[in-house]
């Protein structure tokens, strides 16, 4: 009896679970192949490579690609340090159990639910008027750091914390000190964990829209520095669909030229995870 | 601290004590957090706004505008500094959008050279900013394409979005509930449809409201009963790609680019820059003046055709910074 | 050489004080927006009663406090500011996607560890993350051409624009993070465990449900979490499928106004005593999320504990 009840639950469980996968498949195929459908046919050699004309209707979106990574570089590059050093102590046994932890990670889900636009409007008073870096890439980048900060974290922290029960009291066992610890017994482990919140946060700074335009700006011309404004993919998605008479075509194809590069960074960082497992 | 292993079991004991200072220590030190990162990135700080007029050769100017405000006059100024750049070298100009009201708020301030606002400057605001037409725009009502109404009054409209006419019926279509789709308050479309039709903002009776001109088409395209305005340029043009879209007629004048250019069609609106009075140095006000005469030639009329919207005549003013 | 000690020592203060940067930057936000809604506070009255800088209201009162929630409506150009049911209409998008999203989300990742073939597993992890990069304002011109008509043909009032729509594009847009997230925790549980769990003949589902998921708790706490911050501070795509009307819904096919399309739909367009409103509403947005993140920490503190 108990043992049909268990295959019972088992097939129920089961189906639940595809139904689940299949549930969201079917939601991203129809919306991806509206998308690329709508899009991809205008992607060529040209349109990755030129300047926009004629308000974007017309040319490329090269610049506008340049902008975009330059943009998610810088806020990398802010992200990673301080999101890792917050996941470690977030993630201690020790430290992490403390009312300062209940806090900090309390402070980082509220940042997490701050709308995007608050984040434009504060990053374009803070950044671009009061730091004097004005519309340009780095502040830009910087707002998105502070926005990407909190499922970083997250993610990061749930890594880390899963991984090192073990290694962790072998590590205390053998007296060894935190520095040694933290950086050769926990964070080679959390790698892949790590690299899940890199391309969780670089899949939310590339969707972006509103913060960016108060910060990074709107210009399409090519960034000389980080000191220029650049329009980031999803700005120019924004404009063309929203703005400018007779852009939907070239927002469905901007955004194809968007998924595309989903998926290599995506392919890129799983076999980068891959390597790095087999390693350990 | 004798022990060094007792430090590993229990840092938290080492921890707690310095706690207090640093929470004290990095509250203050939050913002220079940022500043740090900023130099860890090597790059010197920016210049804001323009005020970077470098002497320059001869009479060419040169320099950086700074341009905030409403998106719907973005992709048309962007166009133009486009050109602008190609003829003088030396410049650049940089379009950034926001919202009328935040173009401005920023010319006025300071924070740009120049504000583009899709709304005349109200009168306060027009004591501190001279304003220059670029370009008309006109709203138009829009019905699906497949609506049979192709023709409506003023009396008509009012009563609609004061929800007291709700059937297409009552007004010569088929059987079915009028959706009615506003704008959100601030817009000038708003502004303009609300004078035009004699009501307050707060009494009108909707049943979506749109922010984005291309938000209020789609609206429409996509619900057979839907009634909206919105630029008619965006119309006619959504409409010229086959969408199903139709552009109402307005107490018989017909609404279109035509209409607005001989000054029949009632509900038009200017787009306009915006100059501070007082406050731009020489430099950047010689910059300032070239790029609005730039703006308003004739030779740069096309771009705002190939947006949709009607360029100016002329015989509006034409700031002179004095 | 330096001593283990002092290492020990800079590193604890170094992980000490980047924990702490990363919260600055949410006591930042709030001190801008404090300031920037600073107009409205101010004329209250309750802090400097002389001053009446800011408007009054269509009865020639001041602006108060308890305008936000008592006012008629949410008129601008009137001096109405009611922020009540956009507030509700926020709540009630959000935790609808949250009731959808969560176990939705969970199951796919509970699938791709446990029941997904090799390359199918390899396949939808790939869409997944891409999903999670799907720009807001794609979602939304996706709902618009294609969830909207589809609500319009089923609802009542024969418009799409609604709840529903919301609730469920806020849903799709936030599975992507739900998975991630809780995919992340999954795989983290020790290994040995699940060997254990075989060992002792229990089955997928036993295991899953016995094993895997009360291990992975935190990482799943932390994937709603995340969904449900993401959902509440969502704004562009909300916007464009929810219909912004401002009224309380009576149904799920009712269209509603959410606190963060108000302000990316008027702060564009609003100045003075407007848009320091629009700021003092996203005060108030922050108070909530903070609240219920609040409650949501010290609950799963509380469960850890209790284990």
């Amino acid at each position: 009896m108990q043992q049909k009840l268990n295959t019972f639950s088992g097939i129920v469980f089961a189906v639940y679970v595809w139904t689940c996968a299949l549930a969201f498949c079917a939601i991203a195929g129809l919306l991806l192949y509206s998308v690329v459908s709508a899009g991809v046919t205008q992607v060529n050699w040209a349109f990755l490579t030129q300047e926009p004309i004629d308000s974007g209707r017309d040319g490329g979106i090269a610049p506008i690609i340049l902008s975009t990574v330059l943009i998610i570089g810088v806020c990398l590059l802010a992200t990673v340090p301080l999101g890792v050093g917050t996941a470690i102590f977030l993630a201690d046994r020790i430290s992490g159990k403390s009312k300062l932890a209940i806090g900090i990670r309390t402070a980082l889900d509220v940042l997490g639910g701050v709308p995007s636009i608050i984040f434009g409007l504060f990053g374009n008073a803070f950044f671009c008027i009061a730091l004097g870096m004005g519309y340009s890439i780095l502040s830009g980048g910087l707002t998105l750091a502070c926005m990407v900060l909190p499922i970083f974290v997250r993610v990061a922290e749930s890594a880390i914390r899963n991984v090192a029960v073990d290694h962790y009291r072998a590590a205390m066992a053998l007296a060894l000190s935190k520095w040694t610890t933290t950086f050769r017994v926990i964070l080679p482990r959390a790698i892949p964990g790590l690299l899940a919140a890199l391309t969780l946060g670089i899949a939310r700074a590339l969707a972006e829209t509103a913060a960016l335009i108060f910060t990074s700006g709107y210009v399409t011309r090519f960034p000389e520095s980080l000191n220029d404004s650049g329009r980031s993919l999803s700005v120019h998605i924004y404009d063309l669909a929203l703005n400018v008479t007779g852009g939907n075509d070239r927002a469905f194809a901007t955004a194809s030229v968007l998924v595309i590069l989903l998926l290599l960074i995506n392919v890129v960082t799983h076999f980068v995870t891959r390597k790095l497992l087999r390693q350990s | 601290m004798k022990q060094k292993t007792n430090c590993d079991h229990h840092p938290s004991a080492r921890w707690s004590k310095s706690s207090k200072v640093v929470v004290k220590f990095w509250l203050l030190l939050c913002p220079l957090i940022f500043a740090g990162l900023l130099v860890a990135t090597g790059c010197s700080v920016g210049e804001f706004s323009g005020s970077t007029s470098k002497p320059s050769p001869g009479s060419e100017p040169s320099g950086r505008l700074t341009l905030t405000g409403s998106s719907t006059i973005a992709p048309l100024v962007q166009e133009i500094a486009t050109r602008f750049e190609e003829e003088h070298s030396h410049v650049r100009v940089d379009v950034q959008t926001g919202g009328s009201s935040r173009g401005i708020r920023d010319a006025k301030k300071g924070v740009a050279d120049i504000g583009m606002s899709s709304r005349d400057l109200k009168p306060k605001e027009s004591r501190e900013l001279n304003p220059t037409v670029i370009a008309w725009d006109g709203v138009a009502f829009v019905t699906h394409g497949d609506n049979p109404v192709t023709e409506i009054s003023k009396e008509h409209l009012k009563q609609i979005y004061l929800g007291r006419i709700k059937n297409w019926s009552e007004i010569g279509g088929a059987d079915e509930r009028i959706i009615v789709s506003n704008r959100a308050a601030g817009r000038s479309e708003l502004d303009l449809v609300c004078k035009f039709l004699e009501i307050e903002a707060g009494d009108i009776q909707a049943d979506i409201i749109d922010g984005e001109t291309q938000q209020s088409l789609k609206s429409v395209i996509n619900n057979r009963k839907a009634i909206s305005y919105t630029s008619i340029g965006a119309a006619q043009d959504a409409a010229s790609r086959g969408e199903p879209l139709k552009l109402l007629s307005l107490n018989g004048v017909e609404a279109s680019s035509a209409s607005i250019e001989s000054g029949k069609y009632p509900l038009a609106r200017p787009l306009i820059l915006t100059v501070r009075k007082r406050g731009l140095n020489a430099g950047q006000a010689k910059l300032v003046k070239a790029f609005l005469k730039f703006a308003t030639d004739k030779g740069v009329a096309d771009v705002a055709t190939g947006l949709g919207f009607v360029p100016d005549q002329g015989t509006l003013m034409v700031a002179e910074s004095k | 050489m330096i001593s283990a000690v002092t290492r020990d020592a800079a590193l604890a203060f170094l992980l000490r004080s980047l924990a702490l940067a990363s919260a600055g930057i949410i006591c930042l936000i709030c001190l801008f927006v404090a300031r920037e809604s600073w107009l409205a506070l101010d004329s209250t009255g309750t802090v400097n009663p002389a001053d009446t800088v800011g408007s009054v209201n269509a009865d020639g009162e001041p602006f108060q406090l308890s305008n936000l929630v008592n006012d008629d409506g949410w008129n601008p150009d009137g001096q109405q500011f009611n922020l009540l049911p956009m507030i509700v209409g926020s709540l009630l998008a959000t935790f609808g996607s949250a009731l959808l999203a969560g176990p939705l989300g969970i199951g796919v990742a509970v699938f791709l560890n446990y029941y997904a073939p090799k390359k199918i597993g390899w396949a939808v992890r790939r869409l997944v993350e891409i999903m999670a990069g799907v720009p807001s304002v794609v979602y939304g011109l996706w709902g618009l051409s294609v969830l909207v008509p589809m609500i319009a043909s089923l609802s009542p009032i024969e418009q799409g624009q609604s709840l529903l729509a919301g609730i469920l594009i806020l849903t799709f847009m936030t599975i992507p993070t739900v998975v991630v997230a809780s995919d992340a925790a999954i795989q983290a549980v020790p290994a040995n465990q699940i060997h254990a769990a075989a060992a002792l003949g229990l089955g997928r589902r036993a295991t899953v449900w016995s094993i895997v998921l009360p291990a992975a708790r935190f990482g799943l706490v932390s994937a709603i979490i995340l969904q449900f911050a993401r959902a509440i501070g969502e704004t562009m795509a909300v916007l464009m499928v929810c219909g912004n009307i401002v009224k309380m819904p009576n149904s799920i096919f009712a269209p509603i106004r959410t606190l963060t399309s108000n302000i990316a739909l008027e702060m564009g367009y609003a100045d003075n005593h407007h848009r320091s409103i629009l700021f003092l509403s996203g005060l108030v947005g922050l108070v909530i999320v903070s609240v219920l993140m609040l409650a949501a920490n010290t609950f799963s503190k509380t469960q850890r504990l209790s284990t």
